[in-house]
């Protein structure tokens, strides 16, 4: 085996041998490096005679070429185990939860008020707002609803020593707005009411929506359409069973109750009654200087928690007002 | 009200199921509560007659009964009743019955005496509250026929929640004429009811002299009544199902007669009576006991009838212990009287009282009913009690009575507000339907004269409403509301701002809560030095004041969450606040918080801590940022009452105080079952306009490299950290890009009473890289300004 078989082979074992990316370079360096072996060997050609020196240069590249293409196998090889090696070591316990910021929730009541809002915007309908510690005047006297009439008693209603009231329905707003602003107009007026009265299904304060529509020609049918609509997009249905019928509002005649189909979970249908609704009293328009020839209006009234209550499957009416974070944060906007 | 199918069908008839007339009902606003089933089932009870009895060998107050129930044998039973008696007809429960308590009747062995069944009181058949002895039935009925048969309880009882307008059906009639309208069927005549009067009997005079509030009183004497007279099972059991307690023959008389013609009447006790009678308003502090037993004293705008002496009668009300009619006395004074609604309105509950007479008064009885319902009452004591009616006595003050009101109606409106089509026709015999008088004026317009009880249709739009109520409702076709796109831009515009702001708040970890806007008197002066504004009639002391703060209610809920093992909360609430000042009460719109508890969800990895005062003091200034107004707003050490005296801030807008940050007062923490960890709460006030938000400008910035330097310096422990931050915003610094805190140290190292403050500067030139001459002059030239205006050395 002439010298440089021998120095090939004794490179190739020992570039075999090398589990180390260090060593295979300190290889390289002793082989192929300024001073290397193979180097060396280049450097002693011209001391060779002319006509061996090309077959001694072919060999001892060859060995050099064959070196280099032994280390770089094996550097790779090595590359990759190491880059394996560092990768097994970093794993983790992907499966382990995590880090998470807290998430807050709306309160159903303002999901629901807004949805409403958002409903009542695309007809048109602009948010008015009014004071919820009211007068006399604007509570009950300019709705069509004089001292002793039978339906203030139904009212329940909070009274201050100086003769002002918590109001009992967000109807004062359109008093309010009648009184400020020409017509025409549509507003609702979402806010929270008080009504001196408790139990599973009455809270002394709960929140109403109150609309009004004042125009040169609104008519009980166009009533009656909106409403629908809203119902249909509200609850997500539009198969939903609606029905009107006749009631009393003093500042509203024709009245109508509005009642909705519902079904429990046996699938028996029964009629739950949602809002209330019908064309503006002439006593109203007459309270607050609107020509009652001239112009004509509806007005529909609705119980938030009610809508709530039905849409999310709430069964108690206090849960809205205990705070329990075990309600609260049963609640997304998305559904 | 409770209306019996059986009693209305007798006066109107359609031929309609239970369930479809008070469907029919309910769609034409006399809305139905629920349908319930007169009597319970009663199998097995049946009418059996005591043919023979005797004395138990045993027992002293039982009787052996035998009783035939219309078969060949007789069926032997022991009663303890003291009134079973040869020849009474009775209800007998047969062995097997499960009677309405429940109690199965067996065949059973009374000291030896064996026992097929149990006569019933009407309270074992759940027919009464409470009875005295077995039923007595009429010996007209059918033997072994089924009680339920015999006694016409295979009735249906509709639960009608009328509204206060519908005071017209208050009655069996009145329902029926709503029926008769609605299904176009035949309404009964009204039961004859043919009165001998007997001209001797002393007629008693009736002077009113409060005419506006009674323009009509009718009475009548009517001597020798047996007032101990039963009253028959048929008319008991008509007011039972009305709801109304069977009292003394004469009085169910009168109650009877207002269920079915909607009169209420009162009998007086004629013997305790000074003649004559009189209706005024009363004495001031003028006395009267009321038929309850409640005494009461009176005001002058409250009507009375009257003798000569004294008060008798809460006139429309209630009547007076003294002049009821009690059994034995047999002389009585009938009422049959229409009070004006506005003057009965709102006087029975003056005096807690809400009867079947207030209610009917207060709504509107028929003017014109007074003396048929007179009559027909009399009618029926003579017929149950015997008697002599005298003639009768009637002051009427025509001008006093309401008007009827010819209503012009102009039916091309009632088409434009309920947007139908009609026809003159048409409307004419809807209102001929509901027995108002009609005229032609024109092609389109008629008037209209409602019959004297429908007080509710006085102007057009009533009108308008029966055509609606009469077409149905469901009838009405659905128009589609047409919509300017100006509104609903207009409309979009209003409907944002608070709900953007909920929305972030949620984002960041809040739990939106909605407490009440009254609490606990207490409550209110925590954190105000006034007192809220009180109601005057709170539904319980808890709830009894306007809230001066939203933080009381947050607390309150916080403690509730707390108890029940939540370990971090995040509350905030978006509601009023009520501020009483001397002119009254304003409110104030309001975004309040409190947070305790840990500051992240609990995690493998991370070691918990409990939220504290920068936690919100940072989520504050987000909130602000993303609000838009952050370089408005300001920060300012303050004092605050149920705040920790050093761990308060004032929240400033454009300089102004709009709210407040701090840690609950550790003795208010207490107040509220809350010592355990910091409270941390916030409000501000809130409005659209206060934080609208300026328009986001694009500013060029520097393609030059930053440079950063980091300060060390030793100040006063007392100084606080911004009035060193305001020194360098003081500067007038070049090419100082943005400067913080980002540590602060006390302990090793530092002298005692000082503290170390760490300051990051970055530094920047726009048109160059710096140099490092700039960057050191710019360096000392804060740290002068520092060592100045703040004594600050600098570290090391």
């Amino acid at each position: 085996m002439s010298e440089l078989d021998q120095l090939l082979q004794t490179a190739s074992e020992q570039i075999t041998a090398t589990d180390n990316l260090k060593i295979l370079d300190d290889i390289r360096v002793h082989y192929l490096g300024k001073k290397g072996v193979v180097t060396e060997q280049l450097k002693t050609l011209g001391k060779l005679p002319a006509e061996e020196r090309k077959s001694a240069g072919q060999r001892i590249n060859q060995v050099k070429q064959a070196i280099q293409a032994l280390l770089e196998a094996r550097g790779k090889t090595l590359q990759a185990e190491a880059i394996a090696a560092k990768l097994a070591s970093e794993a983790i316990d992907v499966t382990l939860p995590g880090r998470r910021s807290s998430r807050g929730s709306l309160h159903p009541v303002s999901i629901t008020l807004q949805r409403i809002q958002n409903i009542f915007a695309n007809y048109g309908f602009s948010v008015a707002d009014g004071p919820e510690i009211e007068d006399d005047f604007h509570n009950f006297e300019a709705l069509n609803i004089p001292e002793h009439h039978p339906a203030r008693a139904m009212h329940d209603t909070f009274y201050f020593d100086d003769g002002l009231l918590l109001r009992t329905h967000t109807s004062s707003v359109q008093i309010r707005t009648m009184q400020e602003q020409a017509p025409p107009i549509r507003i609702i007026a979402p806010g929270r009411v008080y009504r001196c009265d408790s139990d599973v299904t009455h809270s002394p304060m709960f929140h109403q929506v109150e609309g009004l529509c004042v125009d040169p020609d609104v008519n009980f049918a166009q009533l009656k359409g909106l409403v629908i609509e809203f119902l249909h997009t509200f609850f997500d249905n539009d198969q939903l069973g609606i029905r009107f019928r006749p009631s009393y509002f003093p500042f509203t005649e024709p009245s109508a109750e509005v009642d909705i189909e519902w079904r429990d979970k046996d699938g028996k249908a029964t009629w739950l009654e949602v809002m209330g609704c019908g064309m503006v009293h002439p006593n109203v328009f007459d309270k607050v200087g609107i020509d009652n020839n001239k112009f004509s209006g509806f007005a529909f009234g609705l119980g938030v928690e009610r809508l709530a209550m039905l849409y999310y499957g709430v069964r108690d009416l206090r849960m809205f007002y205990e705070n329990d974070l075990r309600f609260l944060q049963q609640f997304s906007e998305r559904g | 009200m409770k209306i019996s199918e059986q009693w209305l069908r007798e006066w109107a008839n359609p031929e309609a199921t239970t369930e479809e007339l008070g469907q029919a009902l309910t769609m034409a606003g006399l809305e139905l509560d629920g349908i319930e089933g007169a009597a319970a089932a009663l199998d097995g009870v049946v009418v059996a007659r005591i043919d023979a009895i005797e004395r138990h060998p045993d027992a002293d107050k039982l009787q052996i009964c035998s009783l035939n129930i219309g078969t060949a044998e007789l069926q032997q039973v022991v009663c303890g009743a003291a009134n079973a008696r040869l020849g009474l007809t009775v209800a007998l429960a047969t062995v097997g019955t499960i009677l309405p308590n429940g109690v199965e009747i067996k065949a059973a062995e009374l000291r030896g005496v064996a026992s097929n069944g149990m006569l019933c009181s009407l309270a074992e058949l759940a027919l009464a509250d409470e009875a005295e002895g077995i039923l007595e039935l009429a010996s007209d009925l059918t033997l072994g026929q089924s009680l339920h048969q015999a006694l016409a309880l295979n009735d249906q009882i509709f639960d009608i929640d009328l509204t206060p307008n519908r005071a017209d059906c208050l009655s069996i009639l009145g329902v029926a004429r709503e029926v008769s309208a609605l299904y176009q069927v035949a309404l009964s005549e009204m039961p004859e009811s043919t009165v001998n009067e007997v001209a001797e009997i002393t007629q008693l005079n009736v002077k009113v002299s409060a005419k506006d509030a009674c323009p009509r009183y009718c009475g009548r004497v009517i001597s020798d009544v047996d007032v101990s007279a039963e009253t028959p099972m048929w008319m008991s059991e008509r007011l039972r199902r009305g709801g109304i307690r069977s009292i003394n023959v004469v009085v169910d008389v009168c109650n009877y007669v207002m269920l079915e013609l909607g009169q209420p009447m009162h009998a007086f006790d004629l013997e305790i009576l000074t003649p004559d009678i009189e209706v005024r308003y009363a004495r001031d502090a003028e006395k009267l006991t009321l038929l309850d037993g409640n005494p009461i004293s009176l005001k002058s705008d409250q009507l009375v009838i009257a003798d000569a002496d004294k008060a008798l009668a809460l006139a429309g009300i209630m009547g007076g212990l003294d002049s009821a009619v009690q059994r034995g006395s047999g002389q009585i004074f009938l009422e049959s009287a229409f009070f004006d609604p506005i003057k009965i309105a709102g006087k029975a509950r003056m005096f807690g009282l809400h009867t079947e007479s207030s209610h009917r008064f207060e709504r509107g009885v028929d003017p014109q009913l007074a003396p048929i319902a007179l009559d027909r009452a009399t009618a029926l004591i003579q017929q149950l009690a015997g008697g002599h009616a005298g003639l009768k006595s009637e002051a009427l003050d025509l001008p006093s009575m309401p008007p009827r009101h010819q209503i012009s109606l102009d039916v091309q409106r009632a088409e434009q507000r309920l947007g139908v089509e009609l026809t003159r026709d048409q409307v004419e015999k809807m209102f001929l339907g509901l027995h108002c008088e009609v005229q032609q004026d024109s092609a389109t317009g008629l008037t209209v004269t409602a019959p004297s009880y429908r007080f509710d249709l006085s102007i057009e739009v009533d009108l308008i409403e029966e055509i609606a109520r009469l077409i149905g409702y469901d009838q009405i076709p659905v128009a589609a509301l047409a919509t300017d796109a100006n509104a609903i831009l207009a409309a979009a515009k209003t409907n944002q701002s608070a709900y953007r702001l909920r929305q972030e708040l949620a984002a960041m970890g809040y739990n939106e809560a909605v407490t009440f806007s009254f609490i606990e008197a207490e409550y209110a002066q925590v954190f105000s030095a006034k007192a809220g504004k009180a109601l005057a009639n709170p539904i319980s002391t808890d709830l009894s004041t306007m809230r001066t703060s939203v933080w009381p209610g947050l607390c309150v809920a916080a403690s509730y969450n707390l108890k029940r093992q939540q370990s971090s909360i995040r509350f905030v609430e978006l509601g009023r606040k009520y501020l009483p000042h001397a002119q009254g009460v304003s409110h104030c719109d309001v975004v309040a918080g409190l947070v305790v508890g840990e500051a992240e969800p609990r995690q493998w990895s991370q070691t918990s801590r409990n939220l504290d005062f920068y936690d919100v003091k940072g989520d504050l200034e987000s909130i602000f940022e993303e609000l838009g107004v952050l370089s408005r707003i300001g920060f300012q050490s303050t004092q605050k009452q149920g705040l920790h005296p050093g761990k308060t801030l004032a929240i400033l807008c454009d300089e102004k105080v709009i709210g407040s940050l701090g840690v609950l007062h550790p003795e208010v923490a207490n107040q509220f079952n809350m010592s355990e960890r910091e409270v941390i709460v916030f409000e501000f006030e809130w409005s659209a306009e206060l934080f609208k938000a300026a328009r986001s400008v694009f500013s060029s910035w520097s393609k030059y490299p930053t440079v950063s330097r980091d300060l060390s310096l030793l100040v006063d422990e007392e100084l606080s950290v911004q009035s060193l931050l305001d020194v360098i915003s003081g500067l007038d610094m070049a090419y100082l890009i943005q400067f913080e805190v980002f540590s602060i140290y006390q302990g090793q190292g530092v002298p005692a009473s000082q503290k170390s403050i760490s300051l990051s500067l970055i530094l920047q030139d726009f048109s160059a890289t710096l140099t490092d001459k700039q960057i050191e002059e710019s360096v000392a030239k804060i740290v002068t300004e520092l060592q100045d205006k703040c004594k600050a050395e600098l570290r090391n």
